[in-house]
């Protein structure tokens, strides 16, 4: 069975989880290929396994569409180059196309689909809901199963402004993905009938690549000597909501508790978290040290006593999902599917939005009492174990795919 | 002096913003002979109106076809009738890359050759883009109005901007703030206090009138005016909003204005449940927020940093009592408890103490209103500020 994963840029660092998917469908026998829009070759680096035999041939490009002449020129090759590998595909799909776009719209549409239709797929899967918004209707066209998944930003914020921008996901996807029961509820909102054949799974990740090392929990932290290190990682935008976080750090501070917090992400509301900071006398307190690779987001984690997350807007979040299988502590809020992800209670705290008195709170508690420290560590790991892992996750998509497929 | 003194204006917009258009306006009358340099073509009449002299200056768009004939004219015009001019502005363009470098030049050259009494720079980042203009011998005045001051020097991103605006502060002859808290903050990264100059903004009074016509509807109106940027701290106040409507308070909030953060405004009033509670108006004419301030009942400010608000001075002139927090020069419009409320900033619990006790008390409220129109009245007059505009530029004038 051939899958093709649909995704804007391949591979990304703030997508691995898509490169562990991908490889790790390779290796459950699945014959899976990639088509992106952009592939940087910078990257790439940070991604040796992606260097295996066999493995860039499967990662396609879309051809180019801008400059406009370009594409024109490009047309011929794209073209015969479908017809050398689909046949009989093209035939059909000119047929229904030119029927539904038009002459010239069939054309743009088959230039735009031209990687997906020469790999014969029975599956495509859109890995963001915006990037189906155009293409939802490719099954009827290419006789394929389409589906799509739901990440976050794709409910919670595109197309917010346009009533019925996923009017045509809703009505031509063969079934949904979502991270979670949160996003199944707000693609409800937005008109998806209940009865469409949904799956929920969450991210997962390789336990393997998180181990975490012996801690000292024998005193409370927050002291001159030995402050609480606090860690947050995500990219600076407005919807992670830092500038709570970093008033809550403030409380902290006040109540007497000494403590650093580490930012890991970079983004466009820099400059109003470095106000924040000034504004706050937070200068000797919390440092940004922009994006970095995976393994130095883990070295972080060694050097951390509590994991914040003070988003606004989530999907599912993996890096508490990380955080916990370090068996670090959380501190999240309610935001999107993060109360399915941290149990509150037991593997860390989860406190309402745009709260950071309740933030405070739960740090200082924490801060206080190594013992719950440690016993929240212990469960978030087994936690993960339990529910998150990476060959969990792989079989749900296999299942899934086999049950698309059979419907 | 015989003639009428001539003074540059560079690094504005067009449309410009009301204070700028209403400044420029009241020297032209009062005999300044001033040159208005942008890129995009002003309001004919307007500038019939108030003799103001056009000239354009381009901006840097990629080399097209235009921007070539433009690059290639006044090069040669410069390297004929303005050598020692071209020369200085070769000299002075920053040690950046090749593209940014032939920008600035491309913006510079049609100022070679070129003679003022006096050049004004009404925001700071001009003043840095222009920094080779401060070469020509001509005294340079500029204003200080706000973030440029106090939030872009924080970003060490930034460095190069901060390098710039020192040299300017450094340079120019005469620096304006729109505020003491402005002032004493350009004086911390260098501004010499023996020629700087506040003025305070000013709000024409005869435009701006408190209003009887506000019909009592059973309710509490709060108006926010202000572009749609992070340093509004937008999302402070609609936690504000949020916990009034939880006291059962019938609020209604409207924000007027436009800007790049308008899909967070409207993602958290979605998530804090005030659809119904607030509006987004997008950005209005004057007359039209002149009427929405008269149909209001309180002016919210939820700045994190401000120079200090025009934007509060209207609703003042207008006989709202304001509730702002407490950032930059608004303490020097606003006394807590005299013509409004200054609240912590970042804090809507305090923000919503404030907007309840004033919802409870019409009276307070008509008290702290009248009061805030009387402050405008008293300080912060367009005529007033002209005036001291005036005799700023004849101190210019003299020294050179």
């Amino acid at each position: 069975m051939r899958v093709v994963l649909v995704t804007s840029n391949f591979p990304q660092l703030s997508e691995t989880f898509l490169v562990s998917k991908f490889l790790g469908l390779l290796d459950a026998g699945w014959n899976v290929h990639v088509v992106c829009a952009e592939s940087d070759p910078m990257q790439w680096q940070y991604y040796a396994l992606l260097d295996r035999q066999g493995i860039r041939q499967r990662i396609h490009q879309i051809w180019h569409h801008h400059p406009r002449w370009l594409a024109i020129l490009l047309f011929p090759i794209v073209l015969s180059h479908c017809l050398l590998f689909n046949f009989s595909g093209v035939q059909r799909y000119l047929g229904k196309a030119v029927k539904r776009f038009g002459f010239w719209g069939a054309l743009r549409r088959i230039y735009l689909d031209a990687p997906i239709i020469t790999l014969r797929p029975d599956i495509v899967h859109f890995e963001f809901g915006s990037l189906a918004v155009e293409q939802a209707d490719l099954g009827e066209l290419l006789d394929c199963e389409v589906v799509v998944s739901f990440r976050g930003y794709d409910l919670n914020f595109a197309g917010l402004d346009q009533p019925g921008y996923y009017a045509r996901v809703w009505k031509h996807a063969d079934a949904l993905h979502l991270l979670g029961q949160d996003l199944w509820k707000r693609a409800q909102s937005r008109g998806c009938p209940p009865d469409k054949l949904h799956v929920l799974i969450p991210p997962a990740l390789e336990l393997e690549k998180f181990i975490p090392k012996e801690r000292d929990f024998s005193e409370p932290l927050g002291t001159p000597e030995s402050p609480l290190r606090i860690l947050s990682v995500g990219r600076l935008e407005w919807k992670k909501g830092y500038e709570y976080a970093l008033q809550s750090l403030r409380m902290l501070l006040d109540a007497g508790i000494n403590c650093r917090l580490r930012i890991v992400g970079a983004g466009n509301f820099y400059e109003a978290l470095v106000f924040a900071r000034h504004q706050l006398g937070l200068k000797e307190h919390v440092e940004f040290l922009g994006g970095l690779p995976h393994p130095r987001v883990i070295e972080e984690m060694y050097e951390t006593d509590i994991f914040l997350h003070p988003s606004l807007s989530e999907g599912f979040c993996n890096a508490v999902l990380e955080a916990q299988a370090m068996q670090i502590p959380v501190v999240c809020t309610d935001a999107g599917s993060l109360p399915e992800n941290v149990i509150d209670g037991q593997t860390g705290f989860v406190v309402p939005r745009r709260d950071p008195v309740a933030m405070a709170d739960k740090m200082i508690l924490l801060a206080r009492d190594p013992s719950l420290r440690q016993a929240f560590g212990k469960a978030g790991r087994e936690r993960v174990k339990q529910n998150f892992t990476l060959a969990q996750q792989l079989e749900k998509f296999g299942d899934f795919y086999r049950g698309v497929l059979a419907e | 002096m015989d003639r009428k003194p001539s003074v540059l204006v560079v690094g504005t917009n067009w449309p410009m913003e009301t204070f700028l258009e209403r400044l420029l306006y009241g020297l032209a009358t009062r005999g300044v002979k001033i040159t208005l340099a942008t890129s995009p073509k002003p309001d004919m009449n307007w500038l019939a109106e108030t003799g103001i002299q056009w000239m354009y200056v381009p901006v840097w768009r990629g080399l097209t076809l235009g921007a070539f004939t433009h690059l290639i004219f006044h090069t040669l015009r410069c390297w004929l009738f303005a050598a020692r001019d071209a020369r200085i502005f070769w000299g002075g363009l920053p040690d950046v890359d090749w593209k940014t470098r032939l920008s600035i030049w491309y913006s510079l050259i049609p100022f070679a050759g070129r003679r003022w009494d006096a050049i004004y720079f009404p925001w700071n980042s001009a003043a840095v883009h222009y920094l080779p203009l401060f070469d020509l011998g001509m005294p340079v005045v500029l204003s200080c109005r706000g973030s440029q001051i106090n939030i872009a020097p924080h970003n060490e991103n930034r460095c190069s901007f901060l390098s710039g605006l020192k040299k300017t502060l450094e340079r120019a002859v005469l620096v304006h703030c729109v505020s003491g808290d402005i002032l004493q903050q350009a004086v911390s990264l260098g501004l010499n206090p023996d020629k700087a100059a506040m003025i305070h903004p000013a709000v024409d009074t005869a435009f701006f009138v408190p209003s009887s016509a506000r019909v009592e509807d059973g309710i509490f109106r709060v108006v926010m005016v202000g572009s749609l940027v992070w340093v509004k701290g937008y999302e402070y106040a609609l936690s504000a909003i949020h916990q009034l409507a939880e006291m059962n308070v019938p609020v209604l909030c409207t924000i007027v204005g436009d800007g790049p953060e308008q899909s967070r405004l409207r993602f958290t009033i979605e998530d804090l449940g005030l659809s119904e509670k607030v509006q987004l108006l997008g950005k209005r004419s004057p007359e039209q927020v002149r009427e929405i301030l008269q149909n209001s009942d309180v002016f919210l400010l939820s700045s994190l940093s401000e120079g200090i608000s025009n934007a509060a001075l209207e609703a003042m002139a207008c006989g709202l009592p304001v509730v702002t927090a407490d950032c930059g020069g608004m303490r020097e419009a606003v006394s807590h408890g005299v013509e409004g409320f200054v609240t912590p900033v970042r804090d809507p619990q305090a923000m919503a103490k404030v907007l309840f006790n004033l919802w409870q008390r019409p009276e307070l409220r008509r008290q702290l209103g009248d009061a805030g129109c009387q402050k405008v009245l008293k300080e912060f007059q367009l005529n007033g500020q002209i005036e001291q505009w005036l005799g700023l530029y004849k101190l210019v004038f003299r020294q050179k």
